[in-house]
C-alpha cells in the first residue's frame, strides 16, 4: 500500500509529501510526519500537490504546523496549496484571510489570498 | 376574483414562462450549474403558488408534479439530463397551452398533460427510492408559503471538540447554508494548538456565519438539527431590511464587536479615545483576536453589499419599482403625443405669423420644448430590450438543430439594445425566417463540417447594436456561405436575371430575397418552399429598414438588418413640388444639391447627375407623380442613400427638417406606389411620406 504521508530529508529542507485523501483517517499520520520534520531542525516543506480530498482536520493541521513554525522560528512553506480543491475547501471553511493572525509574526500566513 | 388580478397573473405567468425557457436552456448548457436549477425550481414554485391563488388549479397541480422532480434535481439526487430538459420544455409548453386555453375557453388536451407528467414520473423513479410525483397528492397538499423578504442573520457556531470524531462534517452544513442565500463564513483559528499539543481528531475551530436568506430562522435551525446537541449555536437578526435609511445603514466595527459581546461598551469607549484604527487597537490591546476583527469586518461588508443589492433591485417597499400597463394604453399615449406634436407645430406656425405678440411666441416656444420632452419620454416608455426575442430563438435553434441532426450553438450580443415594442413584434417573423435558413441551408451537418476541418458544432451569432437612429441586427453563421453559382443558375431558371447577366457577388446574394426563390434541392419542413426570404424583405421594407448580405464560401454568411428605432415619429425632410408637400426620412438623406436647366440638358435625357466625380441617377418626382405645372428654373435634388446605393429625388423646393408623426394611409391608398404613409403639417394640410426604396426600385425597373 502506498504511504499517504512521506517524510524525506533534502539538503536544505525536510519535505512532507501527502498523496491521496487527507481526512480525519490520515490526520494522525500527517501530524506525526510534520512533527518529525520540525524536529529535524531544517526548513519544512509540505507538498499537497498529490492530495485528492481535504477535510477540516487537514485545514487545522496545516494551520497548526504554521503556528509551530512561528513558535520555533523555523521556516514552513506549503506547495500545491493553489489546488482548486484546497482553496475551495478553505474558502468554505472560512479560513481565507487578508491578514494573518497574532502568531503570524513574519507574515507567512498560509491563508492569505 | 377580480379580473385585473387574474390578468396580472396571466401576464406574469407568460413572463415567467419566458424566463423558464431561458433557464432550462442555460441548465442544458451547464448541467452542473445549480443556480440555473434553482431558478427553474423557483419559477415553477411561483407559477404553482400564484396559479393556485388565482384559481388555475390545473396549472397548479400540473406544475406541482414538475416541481417535485426539480426538488430532487436541486438536492442533486437526480442529474440534469437532455431528457429532463426536453420534458421540462414540453411541460413549459403545456403550462402555456393551459394558460391560453383559460383565455380562449378552448378545451385542454389532458392526455398530453398526463404524458408529460408520466415522463417526469419515469424519470424520478429512475432514482432509487424516490417517490414519484403524484398529481393526486398535489391537490391535497397545502401550498407552501411564499418566502418573505431576505433577512441577514449572524450565526455563531461553536461545535464541541469531539464533533469531527463523531463523524459530523461542518463543511456539509456550510454548503446547506450557502443554498439558503449569500453567505459569508469566517472560521476562528485562535484555538488551534501547535503540533505537539494538537489532537488531530478534535475540532479547534468555531465559526461566525453571516447569512442573508428569506427562508426564516427555522430553516437555518433545520440545517443544524443533527448537531444541535453537540454545539453551541446562536442566531441573531442583524438586518431585516427595515432600517434602510438610518445612518447609511451600516454598523461600525465597534458596534458589531460590542453587540456580539466580544468587547464591553466601556472597553470600546476607552479604545475610541486612542484614535487609531479600531481593529488594530482591539487586537493590540489583546481584547479580541484578529479573527474576531476579520469576522466583524466581513459582517460589515456583507450587510453593506446586501443592502446595496436590495437598493439596486428596488426591493424595498419605499423604492418605486415598476408598474404593469397594457400595451394598448401605451399605444394610445403615443398616438396622443403624436397629435400633440402636430398641434404644437401648428401653434408654432401661428406664433410665427403673429410675431408682434411676443408673449404668444414665448409660450409657443415653451410648449415646443415640453412637447419634445414628452415625445421622447413617451417613445422611450415603449422601448423594450431585444433580449426577450433573442432568448426565444435559443429554443428555436435547439429544437430545429435536433430535428436536422446538426449541432448548433446560438450566441447573442447586445440583448440590452432597445427598440420600439411594435418594431420588435414585427421583427420576430423575419428573424425566425433568417435563422431557420441559416440552420437549414447555412450550417453543414457535423460530418461535412469535420470533413472541412471546421469544429463539429456550428455557431449562429445574433448581435444587436445601436447606430444613430437605427438598430443594426446581424445574424452571422459559420456555415457553408451562399453558393453564388447555384443562386445564379436558379435566378436564370426563374427568369429573374438574363442568362448572360454579369453581376457582382453582392448583387447575386441579394437575389435570395427575390419572390419565389429557393435553392434548396429538397423541400424540408424547415425551409425550401421558396417562401421566406422575400417575405423577410417585405417585412423589413415595411419597417422602413434595409437588409445587407455578406457571404464567404465555407466561412459563413452574415445578414445585417438596419431597423429604425421607432415607427411612430421620425425626423424627416420636408420638400415641395408645385403646391404639394412631401416628407422623406432624414436618416436616408445624404445631401441636397441644385439642378439647373443646363444640368438637365447636359445629361441628354439620361437622368444622371455628376456629384463630386460620381454619376448619380435621379428621378424627377414631378413627372413620376404627374404633378401639373412647370418646374422652376432651379430645382433641388435630394440625394438619398439606401443599401449602399445613391439616388437623387428632384423636387421644387426643400423646406427643411420636420418632426413627422407617421399616419398610415387608408386601405384605399395602401397600394399607391412610392408612398408609405402620411403626416399632418402645422397648417393642418396633409403631406405624403415618400417610400424611397420603392421609388428606387421603380426607377431601376424603368431603366
Amino acid at each position: 500500500m502506498v504511504q499517504p504521508v512521506k517524510v524525506s530529508k533534502k539538503k536544505d529542507r525536510t519535505q512532507v509529501v501527502v498523496s491521496g485523501s487527507l481526512t480525519i483517517a490520515q490526520a494522525a499520520q500527517l501530524r506525526d510526519g510534520l512533527l518529525q520534520a520540525f524536529n529535524s531542525g531544517k526548513k519544512v516543506e509540505l507538498s499537497l500537490a498529490g492530495v485528492t480530498a481535504f477535510d477540516l482536520t487537514a485545514l487545522q493541521l496545516i494551520c497548526s504546523a504554521h503556528r509551530t513554525s512561528c513558535q520555533r522560528g523555523m521556516e514552513f512553506t506549503v506547495v500545491g496549496d493553489d489546488l482548486e480543491q484546497f482553496t475551495s475547501v478553505a474558502r468554505l471553511a472560512g479560513m481565507l484571510r487578508h491578514t494573518g493572525c497574532v502568531q503570524d509574526v513574519n507574515c507567512s500566513c498560509i491563508w492569505k489570498r | 376574483m377580480n379580473d385585473c388580478f387574474v390578468q396580472a397573473f396571466k401576464d406574469e405567468a407568460r413572463e415567467l414562462l419566458g424566463d423558464l425557457e431561458e433557464a432550462l436552456l442555460q441548465m442544458e448548457d451547464n448541467p452542473d450549474d445549480l443556480g440555473a436549477v434553482g431558478r427553474v425550481f423557483r419559477i415553477m414554485h411561483t407559477i404553482k403558488g400564484s396559479g393556485a391563488m388565482f384559481g388555475f388549479d390545473d396549472i397548479a397541480s400540473f406544475t406541482h408534479g414538475v416541481e417535485t422532480v426539480y426538488d430532487l434535481v436541486r438536492n442533486q439526487e437526480l442529474p440534469v439530463s437532455q431528457e429532463l430538459v426536453s420534458l421540462s420544455l414540453s411541460a413549459r409548453d403545456r403550462i402555456l397551452a393551459m394558460l391560453e386555453a383559460a383565455e380562449s375557453g378552448a378545451v385542454i388536451d389532458l392526455a398530453q398533460n398526463e404524458e408529460v407528467i408520466e415522463g417526469f414520473r419515469t424519470l424520478a423513479s429512475c432514482k432509487e427510492g424516490a417517490a414519484p410525483p403524484e398529481a393526486e397528492e398535489a391537490r391535497a397538499e397545502p401550498l407552501e408559503q411564499e418566502p418573505g423578504n431576505p433577512v441577514t442573520y449572524r450565526i455563531r457556531f461553536r461545535p464541541d471538540a469531539s464533533i469531527l470524531a463523531s463523524g459530523a462534517n461542518p463543511l456539509g452544513l456550510f454548503r446547506e447554508l450557502q443554498e439558503l442565500g449569500p453567505c459569508t463564513i469566517v472560521g476562528h483559528t485562535s484555538g488551534i494548538q501547535t503540533l505537539d499539543q494538537l489532537d488531530p481528531e478534535l475540532c479547534y475551530l468555531f465559526w461566525d456565519i453571516i447569512l442573508t436568506a428569506s427562508a426564516g430562522e427555522d430553516a437555518i435551525k433545520d440545517v443544524f438539527i443533527f448537531v444541535i446537541d453537540d454545539c453551541q449555536l446562536s442566531i441573531a437578526v442583524i438586518d431585516d431590511g427595515s432600517h434602510q435609511d438610518e445612518g447609511g445603514g451600516n454598523k461600525k466595527l465597534g458596534e458589531i464587536l460590542t453587540e456580539r459581546g466580544d468587547v464591553t461598551a466601556e472597553q470600546m469607549d476607552e479604545l475610541l479615545g486612542r484614535q487609531k484604527r479600531l481593529g488594530e487597537l482591539a487586537v493590540e490591546a489583546g481584547l479580541v483576536d484578529a479573527d474576531s476583527v476579520t469576522s466583524a469586518l466581513l459582517e460589515q461588508r456583507h450587510v453593506k453589499e446586501v443592502r446595496q443589492e436590495r437598493q439596486s433591485q428596488g426591493q424595498s417597499p419605499e423604492a418605486a419599482s415598476s408598474i404593469r400597463v397594457t400595451a394598448e394604453k401605451l399605444d394610445v399615449l403615443v398616438n396622443l403625443v403624436g397629435e400633440l406634436v402636430t398641434v404644437q407645430a401648428r401653434l408654432s406656425l401661428v406664433a410665427q405669423e403673429l410675431k408682434k405678440h411676443a408673449e404668444l411666441v414665448s409660450v409657443a416656444e415653451e410648449v415646443e420644448r415640453l412637447t419634445n420632452d414628452l415625445r421622447d419620454n413617451a417613445l422611450d416608455i415603449r422601448m423594450l430590450p431585444i433580449g426577450a426575442t433573442f432568448s426565444k430563438f435559443k429554443r428555436l435553434v435547439r429544437d430545429l438543430s435536433a430535428e436536422l441532426g446538426k449541432t448548433i450553438d446560438l450566441t447573442t450580443e447586445g440583448a440590452e439594445t432597445e427598440l420600439d415594442k411594435t418594431v420588435i413584434e414585427k421583427l420576430n417573423d423575419p428573424l425566425v425566417h433568417i435563422i431557420r435558413n441559416s440552420i437549414d441551408h447555412g450550417i453543414e451537418t457535423p460530418q461535412e463540417r469535420l470533413a472541412k476541418g471546421k469544429p463539429k458544432a456550428g455557431t449562429i451569432h445574433l448581435r444587436a447594436v445601436h447606430s444613430g437612429d437605427s438598430v443594426l441586427i446581424s445574424i452571422k453563421d459559420d456555415g457553408a456561405g451562399l453558393d453564388v453559382e447555384a443562386i445564379r443558375a436558379k435566378a436564370v431558371e426563374r427568369k429573374i436575371i438574363p442568362a448572360n447577366a454579369e453581376l457582382p457577388d453582392k448583387e447575386i446574394w441579394g437575389l435570395i430575397f427575390a419572390p419565389g426563390f429557393s435553392t434548396a434541392a429538397k423541400v424540408t419542413s424547415v425551409s425550401g418552399r421558396g417562401v421566406g426570404m422575400d417575405v423577410v424583405k417585405q417585412a423589413i421594407d415595411n419597417l422602413r429598414g434595409s437588409i445587407d448580405v455578406k457571404s464567404e464560401a465555407d466561412r459563413g454568411t452574415t445578414i445585417t438588418l438596419k431597423i429604425p428605432l421607432t415607427l411612430a415619429i421620425i425626423e424627416s425632410l420636408l420638400v415641395q413640388i408645385g403646391k404639394d408637400r412631401f416628407v422623406l426620412p432624414l436618416s436616408m438623406v445624404d445631401e441636397c444639391i441644385v439642378l439647373t436647366r443646363q444640368d438637365i440638358e447636359k445629361s441628354h435625357g439620361r437622368e444622371l447627375l455628376l456629384v463630386r466625380e460620381q454619376l448619380v441617377p435621379y428621378v424627377p418626382l414631378r413627372n413620376m407623380f404627374r404633378i401639373q405645372g412647370d418646374a422652376p428654373a432651379i430645382q433641388q435634388v435630394v440625394i438619398c442613400r439606401l443599401e449602399g446605393k445613391r439616388i437623387g429625388l428632384v423636387v421644387d423646393w426643400v423646406i427643411g427638417e420636420h418632426q413627422t408623426v407617421i399616419k398610415s394611409l387608408g386601405r384605399m391608398y395602401q397600394q399607391v406606389e412610392g408612398m408609405s404613409g402620411a403626416t399632418i403639417l402645422g397648417d393642418g394640410s396633409v403631406a405624403l411620406i415618400l417610400d424611397v426604396p420603392a421609388i428606387m426600385e421603380a426607377a431601376e425597373q424603368r431603366q
